[in-house]
């Protein structure tokens, strides 16, 4: 098969590092897929997949004509998640009002990833820099996080790149365009969300699975914006990254489950789409986000009614997006809001995700949120409940 | 294993950088465009283009040029049993045939550098090739290797390089003792009656046949694919479908890069 005999070829003229190949390994460890046909891809034996020690930050499929395939993710890709997925895990769950938790501050967190972003431009990579960059150790419960959510990027990667082989159609004129429609990416993309989400039962490994789905968009969005050029066939990478979590909604059976599920890759997302700004030298904050602010005050309830944290780091933590929301984000995140915390909301009857005491929380602060954003939330749970009457 | 010697060696990969693959050919007098089958790295010499063209096609004359950026670059140095290894297939390209007698005390200590001189190329242009290849007799076809075309194993060497002499120097900080005239005097190595040695300095000698009989030492190549009706010859490296564009273009196709094949029956 000329696909395996292609990367043996690739993979003795560029030796792999100690750990092997990564992506094989990983390969072999997805789950068979929801789709049926992206399925058919994945247990094909006309294909190959593996990692090809090259620095650039890059992914491919390529066809052969005897009907092969070969998948492959390079080295340089794989080794900048890693970093980034250990600098993500070195940070707190939450920090508390002096930008304190038990990981590092946000800010180093920040500053990281910035460097991170900076060490791997194309000029950086030209010059050899990432091999010189040394990240600090991290101790193994982070670690294995880390690996959670690197195993996350990589197979939801993986899963665009069966895309290219199942939506691959042979020309038979000289002109061969092999790219895939921006449907069939963004059917790629939604294939590999389904599958890092149903690739386990247990909700954290969920959580840590999604957030790697939209880590690995999101690094590509950044690379587009620090000196990377994008093929013209693939669509922008920021795009997609919205596209994952407008897909994941109807995916969710409730509004419960979507907010349960996506706390990290909200979390995760802001914090590179953050570190990418401060990297070609944006201003220090992003501009606000519904979901975004709601996300974290979910986050911030779970973990206070999990007694990790003190039921006074909720109210200065919204403060920000609650005083400088749009009249539209502040309706949006009320809606959010009235979907999960009110009395009436189902979500409060959906077993293990703690809900009732989330919604019990939120409105016992309720005193404490600003009056404008009482004002919405009255408005939004009100019409909530003239909707179910 | 049709990979040979030593990988990413200095002149291999220099030979690389300018879109040669190097080779060490069965026979010498090949010319290009030659075709070949190329499977789990065994190269095995199919036949010149021309027996695959429709009788009466009319084959442009082969380009000549000289080579100067490869010409004298030196290998990496070779020591103990690699000297004789690599002296013996680079004698073949500059058409001495038998293989070398080292006296051991020459090669014992002393690391050994070796260069081609008088570096030519003769062979088409890839336009001209594709060209060609639209005269491809169809019927022929069926004398490849059953499967190779549809495969994409086919390939084409279109243009061969040819080297004149053979350098061969002794690297400083080795032996002492090592004399590059007293080699060629007292017949320290015996390459067999038709080469000549020549000391150019003393530490270097150099390597010529006797007859103008050469066989390749690299050549540019390009796989074939069946397109519908017609014949596609691929000179590039494959980019694959990517997120990212190559930031270094488009690579020339090579067998393998950073290391020589050896033709089957060499």
């Amino acid at each position: 098969m000329r696909a395996a005999e292609e990367l043996a070829k690739r993979q003795r003229e560029n030796p792999l590092g100690p750990d092997g190949d990564r992506v094989l390994k990983l390969f072999r460890s997805l789950p068979p897929l929801s789709d049926p046909e992206f399925e058919q891809v994945r247990v094909s034996p006309n294909l190959a997949v593996g990692e090809m020690n090259f620095r650039q930050p890059n992914a491919k499929a390529f066809h052969f004509p005897d009907g092969s395939h070969l998948i492959t993710i390079f080295s340089g890709l794989v080794d900048f998640y890693s970093s980034a997925c250990q600098i993500l895990m070195e940070a707190g769950s939450f920090h508390n009002e002096k930008g304190e938790s038990e990981g590092r501050s946000l800010e180093d967190l920040l500053t990281d990833l910035k460097e991170l972003f900076l060490t791997w431009t194309p000029q950086g990579i030209q010059e050899n820099r990432p091999s010189e960059k040394k990240l600090s150790t991290v101790n193994a419960d982070r670690m294995a996080s880390a690996t959670l959510l690197l195993e996350g990027a990589l197979r939801f990667i993986l899963c665009h790149e069966l895309g290219h082989v199942l939506f691959y159609k042979p020309s038979g004129s000289e002109k061969l365009s092999t790219g895939l429609t921006r449907e069939q990416e963004t059917i790629s993309d939604i294939a590999g969300m389904q599958t890092a989400l149903m690739s386990t039962p247990t909700l954290g490994a969920i959580r840590m699975n999604l957030a790697g789905c939209v880590i690995s968009l999101r690094v590509l969005a950044v690379f587009a914006t620090t000196g990377h050029t994008f093929t013209g066939d693939h669509p922008d990478p920021l795009n997609r990254v919205n596209e994952i979590f407008a897909a994941l909604r109807p995916f969710c059976t409730s509004p419960g489950q979507y907010w349960t599920v996506s706390p990290i890759a909200y979390a995760f997302d802001e914090a590179l789409e953050t570190a990418g700004q401060r990297a070609i030298g944006g201003p220090d904050m992003l501009p606000i986000r519904a979901d975004r602010a709601f996300s974290r005050l979910c986050a911030a309830l779970e973990e206070v009614v999990k007694e990790r944290q003190r039921k006074t780091i909720i109210v200065p933590l919204m403060a920000r997006e609650f005083a400088e929301a749009t009249d539209e984000q502040m309706a949006e995140i009320a809606m959010y809001a009235a979907q999960v915390f009110a009395q009436d909301s189902p979500a409060r009857r959906e077993p293990g995700q703690r809900w009732t005491e989330r919604g019990d929380m939120f409105l016992s602060l309720y005193h404490q949120w600003p009056a404008r954003a009482i004002e919405y939330f009255d408005y939004a749970i009100s019409k909530r409940k003239q909707a179910g009457a | 294993m049709a990979i040979t010697g030593c990988r990413n060696d200095a002149l291999t990969v220099l030979m690389n950088s300018l879109g040669y693959q190097p080779l060490v050919l069965a026979k010498t007098g090949l010319k290009a465009p030659f075709l070949y089958n190329y499977k789990d790295t065994k190269l095995e010499p199919i036949g010149p283009l021309s027996d695959f063209l429709v009788p009466g096609t009319v084959q442009p004359e082969n380009d000549l040029g000289s080579v100067p950026e490869i010409a004298r670059k030196e290998t990496d140095k070779k020591s103990g049993s690699a000297i004789a290894s690599f002296l013996g297939d680079a004698l073949k390209v500059v058409g001495i045939t038998s293989a070398p007698k080292l006296e051991s005390s020459l090669s014992h200590g002393t690391d050994f550098v070796f260069s081609f001189d008088d570096v030519t190329s003769e062979g088409l242009t890839y336009s001209k090739t594709a060209k060609l290849l639209h005269s491809i007799d169809r019927d022929a076809l069926s004398d490849l290797p059953p499967g190779a075309l549809e495969g994409g194993y086919i390939q084409i060497a279109y243009e061969f390089l040819y080297a004149g002499s053979l350098g061969m120097r002794a690297t400083s900080g080795t032996s002492a003792s090592f004399d590059a005239k007293a080699i060629q005097v007292n017949g320290l190595l015996d390459i067999g009656a038709n080469g000549k040695i020549e000391a150019t300095s003393g530490t270097s000698l150099s390597f010529k046949a006797a007859s103008a009989q050469r066989a390749a030492f690299a050549c540019k190549i390009g796989w074939l694919e069946r397109v519908g009706e017609s014949l596609k010859l691929h000179i590039h490296e494959d980019a694959g479908e990517s997120f990212l564009a190559d930031e270094a273009g488009p690579q020339p196709y090579l067998l393998e890069r950073g290391v020589v094949i050896r033709a089957e029956g060499a």
